[in-house]
């Protein structure tokens, strides 16, 4: 069990996506927890990171490693179990007039994979659409993506929307893309993440749910 | 005395520019491979501004915001002097405010003769993509790094010769139509960077003293609004 997780973990960092799905199947087959399973493809995500950074990789490869998650998560069946059965908890969407969506993707499928319930709005989402959503669903986090630096006045717009509607002290914003420290000020947000491993990190905090309560701790998480 | 630091993916468009003001600064050039890297852009800027700045009155930085890559760097000697706009397309397309007035015609994919040719460059990233992964593989790659565009825009600065735009808009064409996109040349400018480089550094430029920062508000940000608005919350 421990070759075949060892396997898996190195083939996605070498984004041979056939061998890690006939490894996930295998390991599913063998009894290994569909939970193991996706934090071993998780790490092997994070060792694709730090090749991107090292620039042994290229966005093509940060891609590819989305696209293998994302056919990951359709092989086990907790994952697709608990985001349908799941009450929402976080709403993420790419705001208005940006349409990048890798990262946020990715976030999607890791928080979905711990059974967290997430409402995704997708890309270029108006302002008025996750102020409705909050106030609809009541999820206690909203997450705000975005990789264009027209993005951040986006951002402000909606905690603006949010303080308008008395909303604010009822979600937790966490912003995510090309952002640090002064963005999230400029913005009004409580968070601010730029690696998918520690955003859901910020999340589980939030949600009170122990970082370390699956059979994996997050090592490493930047 | 003028130093320049500035980016290698318009080095083409300074260049012209340069000899066309008969600029003479000298120039200090950054790798186009640095934007996928805005924290390291932003130290590999701090160190050459560290190297350079006891000689000289004002440092260019040709650069844009980029991500934040400018955001805190500072000079102990020198004034800094940054063009006012987002990253180097704003920048070829003549200020944030005309790149946002496209984008409602619909959101198009930037490309530049520069950024074509690095490394980092569209059809070089899909032929190095082919060569690992196959066409088929490849294609669902390009199909989700290109979804949400609806066309490659060549900016045309005019610097370039009919048989090299001819030559790029072949390239593009071969992308946009595997892809489903359209394709268009946009007419571009180089103003900025004959204010630049002739030192008419008007209000479309950030101009930081020495010893003081970049911050997030020189471009444009006011974090105090934004503050203020917390007051509201319940």
């Amino acid at each position: 069990m421990v070759n075949t997780r060892r396997m898996l973990v190195t083939a996605v960092e070498t984004l041979d996506e056939e061998k890690v799905v006939r490894l996930v199947k295998m390991g599913l087959n063998k009894g290994i927890s569909p939970l193991d399973l996706i934090e071993d493809v998780h790490q092997g995500m994070k060792r694709v990171g730090m090749l991107y950074e090292r620039e042994d990789y290229y966005i093509a490869d940060l891609i590819m490693a989305s696209l293998i998650f994302q056919r990951v998560l359709t092989l086990i069946p907790i994952a697709k179990k608990s985001a349908a059965e799941q009450k929402p908890q976080v709403i993420i969407g790419t705001v208005k007039h940006d349409i990048h969506d890798i990262g946020k993707n990715i976030i999607i499928g890791l928080l979905r994979s711990r059974g967290i319930g997430v409402i995704d709005l997708g890309v270029d989402v108006p302002p008025a659409v996750f102020v409705d959503t909050v106030k609809e669903t009541g999820a206690k986090i909203l997450g705000l993506s975005g990789l264009l630096t027209s993005s951040y006045e986006v951002m402000r717009e909606i905690v603006d929307a949010l303080n308008k509607n008395n909303l604010r002290s009822k979600v937790q914003v966490i912003i995510g893309g090309l952002v640090n420290e002064d963005v999230k000020e400029y913005v009004g947000a409580d968070y601010w993440v730029d690696d998918c491993s520690y955003g859901l990190e910020v999340c589980q905090h939030i949600l009170n749910i122990d970082v370390n309560s699956s059979s994996n701790t997050m090592a490493g998480v930047v | 005395m003028t130093t320049v630091i500035a980016c290698e993916t318009i080095k083409d468009e300074i260049i012209y520019v340069a000899n066309k003001v008969q600029c003479k600064y000298p120039f200090l050039w950054m790798p186009s491979s640095l934007h996928k890297y805005p924290e390291r852009l932003r130290h590999e800027l701090q160190k050459e501004i560290d190297k350079c700045d006891k000689e000289e009155d004002n440092i260019l930085l040709l650069f844009g915001y980029c991500g934040n890559a400018v955001l805190g760097l500072s000079s102990r000697y020198a004034r800094l002097i940054i063009p006012k706009m987002d990253d180097c397309i704003s920048l070829l397309l003549g200020g944030n405010q005309r790149r946002k007035d496209l984008s409602t015609e619909g959101r198009a994919y930037y490309l530049t003769k520069g950024w074509m040719n690095s490394d980092s460059g569209l059809a070089v990233e899909y032929h190095r993509c082919v060569m690992k992964y196959g066409y088929d593989k490849s294609n669902m790659v390009f199909k989700v790094m290109l979804k949400g565009y609806k066309s490659l825009d060549v900016i045309d600065t005019g610097i370039a010769s009919k048989e090299t735009m001819s030559e790029m808009m072949d390239s593009v064409q071969k992308l946009a139509d595997r892809f489903d996109l359209e394709h268009k040349v946009i007419e571009g400018t180089l103003e900025v960077l004959y204010k630049s480089l002739s030192g008419q550094w008007d209000e479309d430029f950030v101009i930081i003293e020495p010893g003081e920062k970049v911050k997030f508000e020189d471009f444009g940000f006011d974090i105090q609004q934004s503050k203020m608005q917390d007051v509201i919350s319940i």
